[in-house]
């Protein structure tokens, strides 16, 4: 059977994918060269695995077909991704995203960027995210003429940091990744040994488990991504995570359980880790008032922490991996930010939430003049 | 920052090791493990570390991960099945417990697929 359908759908995908090819636009500023050429290789690639799976499949065994069927059903998924996300992107450019795109690219000069800046598109549907395959990042439309949240920008850009393989300079970042993710194999293991005696409740080693699989699945990417922008970029990032929180943050000391195994570490445990980064880069007054915001978030979310939280969350793991991270971003040789950084945005962006605090009720007067000068800033040659 | 950013992070990784096993799947039972040598190679590594030090190497957390999730292939030894792909001795054993490994990172990924293209709509 597998044959026979392979035989009738592959030339249809095939066209499909070629059919994409033609749909991406002409004329497109610099910007977009990176994503253009990384859909046609993208679908090129598509095109030669559909057009093997085709070949021997009448006679393969039953492991092949299994194998073959997996293959067809990943070939399929990425033609959708790069349909759906890619060229999506291409085929609907605004100048909202010529000026992220700018934006990005001014950015990724300040902060020595270790990679090839992402193409941005501001088509995103949930907030910020990133495709580090296509090396394409979704803003929302409007992003671009607001600063408090522009923070997050620095986040996304380490995603495809830790997503590259044999890189010589991204490998230093990826190695202390590694080193974490060791220790906190050993923090749990320890805590699994302390219990084993104590013949504590099965629910409590079940639970330890969980905690170990999400911090090595979920959680190490996000805090590694947040320590990369609070290096980066300094006490706005710590903000906007802040302003996320009282925006859309639910319990700030989310715990996973096997039924919502929670894929974000939780909202205050980010913050610690925030926190504890802004202090080893020389920013302790600002780490003070932001941690002092913070104690009243906490407050008005009306939240308490369960009696699990601190083994699920502990300071000792939390400060040894925001070490590793300062290490890792250090040596790719990355701008770390602090007192004496000048850079225009760096500087901009941290303003920002200084007036916004001192000045509340003008902040968005404020900001409205500031946008026009950080467009005008992106869209000079001058050098930065 | 975004729940599909996170998920594509992830599905990058399963989406590789999916494909790199199934490649020496296919190469072997075609070919007999002729064709593709440097998959043959990296799967071998990336099962000895799976073994041995799974927090040595990214993929390897990932395959750790997924069998402890899925309590797929539970029990395997997966040195013994690194030194056969290397030896290009393939029992019907040693194909078993990869092709274990290979369809719970299948369902991992078309779970994270379909979360990244906002769940199944149809």
């Amino acid at each position: 059977m597998l044959a026979d359908y392979l035989q009738g759908t592959v030339p249809q995908l095939v066209e499909r994918a070629r059919l994409l090819k033609g749909k991406i636009p002409r004329g497109l500023p610099r910007d977009y060269e990176a994503l253009i050429k990384t859909c046609h290789d993208e679908l090129d690639n598509i095109i030669a695995r559909l057009r093997e799976l085709q070949a021997g499949a009448a006679a393969a065994s039953l492991a092949v077909r299994h194998a073959k069927l997996r293959q067809f059903k990943r070939a399929v998924a990425d033609l959708d991704t790069v349909e759906t996300r890619a060229i999506a992107a291409l085929h609907r450019v605004h100048d909202d995203d010529h000026h992220a795109n700018r934006l990005l690219y001014r950015i990724c000069q300040e902060i020595a960027y270790p990679a090839l800046p992402p193409t941005v598109s501001t088509l995103s549907s949930g907030y910020f995210y990133i495709d580090p395959r296509l090396n394409l990042l979704f803003i929302p439309p409007a992003e671009g003429s607001f600063l408090l949240h522009l923070p997050d920008l620095y986040h996304e850009l380490a995603h495809p940091l830790l997503a590259q393989k044999d890189h010589p300079v991204l490998d230093r970042l990826s190695q202390r990744f590694l080193e974490v993710t060791a220790e906190i194999h050993d923090y749990f293991a320890n805590q699994r040994a302390k219990e084993t005696p104590r013949r504590g409740p099965q629910g409590f080693k079940d639970q330890i488990d969980i905690w170990e699989i999400v911090w090595t699945k979920w959680w190490l990417v996000e805090f590694f991504c947040d320590l990369y922008a609070v290096f980066t970029l300094g006490p706005a990032f710590a903000w906007s995570h802040f302003h996320l929180f009282m925006k859309m943050g639910k319990d700030p000391y989310e715990m996973p359980t096997p039924f919502r195994p929670a894929t974000h570490p939780a909202d205050d445990a980010r913050m610690r880790a925030l926190l504890v980064a802004l202090r080893a880069s020389g920013f302790d007054p600002e780490a003070n008032t932001i941690a002092a915001r913070w104690t009243d978030a906490l407050t008005l979310a009306n939240a308490a922490p369960s009696p699990n939280y601190s083994f699920c969350y502990p300071e000792k793991l939390i400060g040894q991996m925001v070490a590793k991270a300062r290490e890792g971003v250090a040596e790719m040789g990355c701008r770390m930010a602090g007192h004496s950084t000048v850079e225009p945005i760096h500087l901009l962006l941290n303003e920002a939430w200084g007036r916004f605090w001192s000045d509340p009720s003008n902040y968005h007067q404020w900001e409205k003049a500031a946008v026009a000068q950080l467009r005008t800033l992106c869209n000079s040659d001058s050098p930065m | 920052m975004s729940e599909p950013g996170l998920y594509t992070h992830l599905y990058a990784q399963l989406r590789y090791c999916g494909e790199l096993i199934d490649r020496v799947i296919v190469d072997f039972e075609t070919t007999g493990g002729s064709a593709a040598r440097k998959q043959r190679e990296d799967l071998s590594q990336l099962l000895r570390a799976l073994q041995t030090s799974p927090a040595s190497d990214l993929d390897a957390t990932l395959l750790a991960n997924v069998l402890r999730e899925t309590k797929a292939a539970s029990g395997a030894n997966w040195a013994e099945v690194a030194d056969a792909i290397d030896q290009g001795k393939m029992s019907g054993g040693i194909l078993d417990r990869l092709e274990e490994l290979a369809r719970a990172l299948e369902t991992q990924r078309a779970d994270m697929h379909a979360r990244i293209h906002g769940a199944y709509a149809r």
